[in-house]
């Protein structure tokens, strides 16, 4: 337990939108340990960005806390008032974001940018934020430092951005760093260098990480953990190859079928049949009842319980018992 | 249409009153442009006194009247009833407002259209053509065409739509620039559509929604620079009871006879206004991200 | 140097194309499209001799392009007619009537542009709150009210009724003979201040503060909504929230990042408003007998003395045309995507 430095604790979040309310998160609760790196996967709307916004303290105006909290030590995140966050934001947490370019100022200099993050969380002053800023584009893999802090934004690659995007998030040594698709918008070579960059941040910097992606490959390569989300609720979580290997939920199952494999020959490619629930109204039983082939009357009514069915492995389905 | 687009098209314009009840300015903006409308249309036959308004008395024992019941702006100095005159000036601003930014629209979406579904060098010839008309400060072109072309209400439409028109030339090209190269456009065309149908259902309507909200905005200021002309004097002319030339027509008096120019005035502060206040929301609502922080309770986290 | 030699030749070629542009469409309107511009030209009182000699003068027995060459020929000479009204060049009656106008936009557009925007950050900083209301209703008014309306309001108000300020005119003229004021530069406050003259100078300011800020009231209320508006979308960006995710300080965020980000849009649109204001100034000149070219424009329409109104127009436009090659070259000096 000594080694835990993050617990969700049933997070539900509700974004207030002019065609209603959307329930995004319900019920979230899971451990986050030191050095330890998740993976938040799940399908557009699963709620996965919503978990990783909210620990990074990143959400959107219109998004609204209905329950839960978020623990760091024994504070809670949520619940903190507007300049005691300063503390953790940029410090304790950060977070690299998707769209590297809209992440980052046009009309400033990286130097710019950079420099200010690290004086304003890190007290040093302007020449030390440099060299330290220097320091750190050459740790994520960018040769010409200099050229690079005196490079406007839209002067770069999109490779390269997020390689700044990352360095920049990285600088302040934080010990969690949420990492909200960040090689989704990267051609595949830039992805597979992204990923090897922070496998050895990680290492370096004993970093723990939150990398949320739709993509069940990048979680297998990047993460020890990996939590599976569906309409707003894990429904599945535990060690990365346990999980892919031998998935216990349907929805798990499901999503592994759909990975197309070279070596087996296949007609169609294979798709789970339905869509995901309506998110404007609180789902009674099981959000995953009407796709599943498995389903009961049970899973229609209640709610299954996120349950240890293997020391370090939980499911939320009926189909298991402790 | 097809029957999902209606949907979709219903649920936004559910959406907009939504959210157009939560927001006063809103509803101000939009009660005031209704009722410059339903003035506007009906006043030639809501008038108690029709031949004040038109123009056509000259009655002296009432000259110069201060506002009272009888007369709630005053008289002017022939004696004619200010509320009557400026009821009516709403039907000419009206027709102003109509038929400059329509006239505008005729001239300046074709071309915009032209040049931006053609592109390359004849977008380039046409948009350089627009270019050298929007070198003109707003209002002066129109009054130099005033001069030339002469007086009257025609003359003004004509000469504003004249200046207005490379504005929308504009819009309409970068829109359709921009819809030209959105994904749906491809995927229309790799399923086999033909240009024309390409341009008259996929194109067209993305391309001319936000001119058409613009223009429709537009017409306040419209209400606003044909005022300024008369005003000027080359606008329309007496006996006409546009509001801009009642407040010209008032200002000779200005220190015996306050309220011949200051009701007339009022009346175009309020028109404008309400054009104003829509325009302020429309912005906000167009803009998909900005429409989110409508429903936020706290606007900055 | 940030802007790169390219750039400013670029926009220099620019310029240019568009005086030519101002010329070609003022040609069109004075000569082509009237049926007969000696007749505008000669004025409403002229004789037949003066409607021939007119005839000849504008060589309209020649073919078109000919005439455009005399046409461009004559601008670059200085000779833009005689306006009949005054019986002096047209030319020199702008030169003379220019300092007053630009004393009085330069003034109203300072006051303007920093008041907007300052009030339109304050609005965006506090939306949705009774300061914000009060702020967007005070702009949106601003530019809803016909300047000449509000012209004679204020008129009528403070120096008819009220008498605290002055009616009509730059300077009270026994003021000036007893001080011994003479104009340098044509800007009377500065000139003021040049020879010392304090109770020239506070004659000025009274005589102008009026008409400024009647003037200001429009692209006053335009900055603060547009500031307003800016801040508001800014303020959402993905780059101010990763900024503030990142840990940089609220106060920081907006006050450097957020403000350069809303402002830049902001003076690009100064033009535009700037161009409002030029047209206000007629207006608010004529009305207080402001000794500019707006008031020299009014009197032309008023008697149609047509020389001297398109002189007024083209003098005019080429401003215009200047204002916005600099306003465009400081958005580019902050936007750095600009300078391509």
């Amino acid at each position: 337990m000594k080694n835990t430095i993050l617990q969700v604790r049933d997070l539900s979040i509700v974004y207030d939108t002019p065609f209603g309310m959307t329930h995004a998160t319900a019920g979230v609760t899971f451990d986050v340990k030191r050095g330890e790196s998740i993976s938040l996967v799940g399908e557009s709307g699963s709620g996965k960005s919503t978990v990783g916004l909210a620990i990074a303290m990143a959400l959107p105006p219109n998004a609204r806390i209905v329950n839960g909290s978020i623990l760091y030590g024994d504070v809670d995140l949520l619940r903190l008032e507007e300049d005691e966050r300063r503390r953790y934001s940029g410090r304790e947490i950060s977070a690299v974001f998707q769209d590297p370019l809209a992440t980052l100022n046009p009309l400033f200099t990286i130097g710019e940018q950079m420099t200010d993050v690290l004086m304003s969380n890190l007290g040093l002053s302007k020449e030390e934020a440099f060299k330290r800023a220097k320091e750190f584009l050459k740790k994520v893999g960018l040769t010409d430092p200099e050229r690079i802090l005196r490079s406007f934004p839209h002067e770069l690659s999109g490779g390269m951005l997020q390689r700044v995007n990352i360095a920049i998030a990285t600088s302040t040594k934080p010990k969690i760093l949420v990492a909200d698709e960040p090689t989704t918008m990267l051609d595949v070579i830039s992805q597979a260098q992204i990923l090897e960059l922070f496998e050895e941040l990680k290492r370096d910097l004993d970093l723990a990480l939150l990398f949320i992606t739709h993509n069940l490959g990048v979680a297998s390569k990047i993460a020890d953990r990996i939590i599976v989300m569906y309409a707003g609720t894990i429904v599945e979580d535990g060690p990365v190859d346990d999980v892919l290997s031998k998935p216990l939920h349907p929805y798990t199952v499901g999503l592994l079928d759909c990975v197309p494999r070279i070596h087996v020959k296949e007609k169609r490619l294979k798709s789970i049949p339905g869509f995901p629930p309506d998110l404007s109204r609180p789902i009674n039983g099981c959000p995953f009842a009407d796709r599943c082939n498995e389903a009961s009357d049970v899973c229609r009514k209640t709610k299954p319980e996120l349950i240890e069915v293997v020391p370090g492995r939980r499911v939320a389905c009926f189909k298991y018992k402790r | 249409m097809d029957r999902s687009e209606a949907k979709t098209m219903m649920s936004e314009v559910k959406a907009l009153f939504t959210l157009m009840r939560k927001n006063i300015v809103a509803m101000v903006g939009f009660i005031l442009v209704v009722a410059f409308f339903v003035i506007g249309i009906i006043s030639p036959y809501i008038l108690t006194r029709p031949e004040d308004a038109w123009g056509s008395t000259f009655n002296v024992s009432a000259r110069y009247l201060p506002p009272s019941w009888e007369h709630p702006f005053g008289t002017d100095e022939f004696g004619r009833d200010m509320f009557n005159r400026v009821i009516l000036g709403a039907r000419f601003s009206l027709i102003i407002a109509v038929g400059v930014v329509g006239l505008a629209l005729v001239l300046g979406v074709p071309i915009g259209l032209i040049a931006g579904y053609s592109g390359g060098r004849l977008g380039t010839i046409l948009m350089r053509l627009t270019d050298m008309f929007l070198a003109f400060p707003p209002l002066l072109l129109a009054i130099a065409l005033a001069a030339t072309l002469g007086r009257g209400l025609a003359n003004a439409i004509i000469a504003l739509a004249l200046s207005w028109w490379p504005w929308y030339a504009r819009l309409v090209y970068v829109q359709v620039n921009t819809v030209k190269n959105m994904p749906y456009v491809d995927a229309a065309r790799v399923l086999g559509l033909d240009s024309f149908t390409i341009m008259f259902r996929h194109v067209l309507p993305n391309a001319l929604t936000p001119v058409v909200i613009q223009a429709s905005l537009d017409m306040g200021s419209a209400v606003l620079e044909a005022a300024g002309l008369s005003f000027l004097g080359i606008g329309v002319q007496p006996p006409t009871p546009e509001w801009g030339l009642l407040v010209s027509e008032g200002w000779q008096s200005i220190n015996v006879a306050w309220w011949i120019s200051f009701f007339p005035g009022l009346a175009i502060v309020t028109t404008v206004l309400g054009f104003n206040l829509l325009a302020e929301f429309a912005r906000e609502f167009m803009d998909p991200r900005l429409r989110i922080t409508m429903m936020a309770k706290r606007w900055f986290k | 140097m940030p802007l790169g030699r390219e750039y400013l030749l670029k926009r220099l070629f620019h310029l240019i194309f568009v005086v030519f542009g101002v010329l070609i469409i003022t040609f069109i309107i004075t000569r082509v499209l009237p049926a007969r511009p000696e007749l505008l030209w000669a004025g409403p009182h002229a004789t037949i001799e003066q409607i021939e000699r007119a005839r000849k003068e504008l060589h309209l027995d020649e073919p078109i392009y000919v005439q455009l060459g005399y046409y461009l020929w004559g601008f670059i000479r200085g000779n833009w007619g005689v306006s009949w009204r005054t019986k002096t060049p047209v030319l020199n009656g702008l030169l003379s009537a220019l300092p007053a106008t630009l004393e009085l936009i330069i003034f109203a557009f300072s006051i303007a542009t920093v008041l907007g925007v300052l009030l339109g950050i304050v609005a965006a900083l506090r939306r949705n709150t009774m300061v914000d209301s009060v702020i967007q209703i005070f702009s949106v008014l601003g530019a809803s009210m016909p300047v000449f309306w509000l012209a004679l309001i204020m008129l009528y108000v403070f120096s008819n009724t009220l008498g605290w300020l002055p009616s009509s005119n730059r300077v009270d003229e026994t003021l000036v003979i007893r001080t011994g004021f003479h104009p340098i530069t044509g800007f009377y406050l500065i000139d003021s201040l040049m020879q010392g003259n304090f109770p020239v100078f506070i004659d000025v300011l009274r005589h102008m503060i009026l008409p400024a800020l009647v003037l200001s009231l429009y692209p006053m209320g335009l900055s603060a909504r547009m500031t307003r508006a800016m801040m508001v979308d800014v303020l959402h960006e993905p780059f101010i929230r990763s900024a503030l995710t990142w840990g940089i300080p609220k106060k920081l965020v907006v006050y450097k990042y957020a403000l350069k980000n809303a402002v830049a849009p902001v003076i690009a649109s100064l033009g535009l408003s700037f161009g409002y204001t030029i047209i206000g100034a007629f207006m608010v000149e004529l009305i207080f007998v402001w000794p500019g070219i707006g008031l020299y424009l009014a009197m032309s329409l008023l008697s149609f003395d047509y020389p001297a109104i398109m002189g007024a127009v083209i003098i005019v436009a080429l401003f215009y045309s200047v204002i916005n090659l600099i306003v465009d070259l400081i958005h580019a000096w902050i936007d750095p995507r600009l300078r391509l």
